[in-house]
């Protein structure tokens, strides 16, 4: 056999990796990294005190400022993931300040609070608790939802 | 001496600087997806002011007031438009409702009044009691913002039968 005068590189035949194919993965790899980025959150996820309770969804997409965490769940009502009433109760109450909610916040100090509801949670419940947080001199009140922008 | 024939110039090799960026995006990624939550939360900021506060004064302007409630069969928008008339002063207003039955044509409407208020950015919602969370959210995001800009980003919140 008539031997080759001129070799092709051994570069070139390494086969598998090439430059030419790492390429689209580098591309794929900077789109999910700015994907996770751009969607993801730094915050910790929220742990609620509820297993059914789900938030709200908005379209927003302002940080949650820290405050006393107040839960509006299905079954009850939690201040600081503490049972302070049940939610049945005091949706279907005449009165309107929550007597144990009150104390617990006036207990813990402050002056903002962050309302954590049910998505079917009535607002009645809701505008309550916030008239609660009022008169227990919690004048900024922050609803929490999920952004869209969540993955 | 010269060599008879030469070697073509050799390229410079990147795979090792690929590699490299490859390498880096296999450890960030999975410590982004350790160290991060896929759900974003938001912070929807409500005016309520204390048991001895009043809400602050809004900016003189042509809508005096501006409120929605929810009713059956849609949102009643009520207004407080100062009259056009060249001597009219503050206080002096015409009361205008309507009733619009989405929010899309809420939010058509909520356009009328900022075109005739730009510098107004407050707003009263007043759900009904049984109003669920959740519409209550999405009628928020429908007067902040709208696809033509920012509508009344400051939204003061009551609850039928609350007092405020």
């Amino acid at each position: 056999m008539r031997r080759r005068v001129f070799r092709r590189s051994a570069a070139s035949s390494a086969g598998g990796l090439s430059s030419a194919s790492l390429a689209p993965m580098v591309d794929m790899m900077t789109i999910l990294v700015i994907a996770v980025l751009r969607t993801w959150s730094t915050d910790a996820p929220a742990e609620l005190p509820e297993e059914g309770l789900r938030l709200p969804l908005s379209s927003q997409e302002a940080p949650v400022n820290k405050g006393i965490v107040v839960d509006v769940g299905v079954d009850g009502l939690y201040v600081e993931g503490w049972r302070a009433g049940s939610a049945t109760y005091w949706s279907d109450s005449d009165e309107v300040l929550i007597g144990e909610v009150y104390e617990a916040l006036q207990l813990l100090g402050g002056d903002r609070i962050t309302v954590r509801a049910h998505e079917s949670a009535p607002w009645s419940l809701v505008g309550k608790v916030m008239f609660t947080a009022k008169q227990a001199g919690y004048p900024n009140v922050e609803l929490v939802a999920v952004s869209r922008a969540s993955l | 001496m010269r060599r008879l024939f030469s070697a073509p110039p050799a390229a410079a090799d990147v795979r090792p600087a690929l590699l490299s960026v490859v390498s880096l995006m296999m450890l960030l990624l999975p410590m982004l997806l350790m160290a991060t939550s896929a759900q974003k939360l938001t912070g929807l900021t409500l005016s309520v002011p204390g048991p001895t506060e009043s809400l602050p004064p809004e900016l003189p302007g042509a809508v005096e007031k501006l409120s929605v409630q929810r009713v059956s069969g849609g949102y009643l928008v009520t207004a407080s438009v100062r009259n056009t008339d060249v001597g009219s002063s503050i206080g002096d207003t015409e009361q205008k409702s309507f009733t619009e039955p989405t929010l899309t044509a809420l939010q058509a409407r909520l356009l009328s009044f900022k075109a005739l208020d730009p510098s107004r950015d407050r707003i009263r919602l007043v759900p009904a009691a049984d109003t669920p969370t959740d519409e209550v959210v999405r009628w928020m995001d429908t007067v902040r913002n709208s696809p033509e800009g920012p509508l009344f980003p400051k939204v003061v919140m009551e609850a039928a039968g609350v007092a405020p």
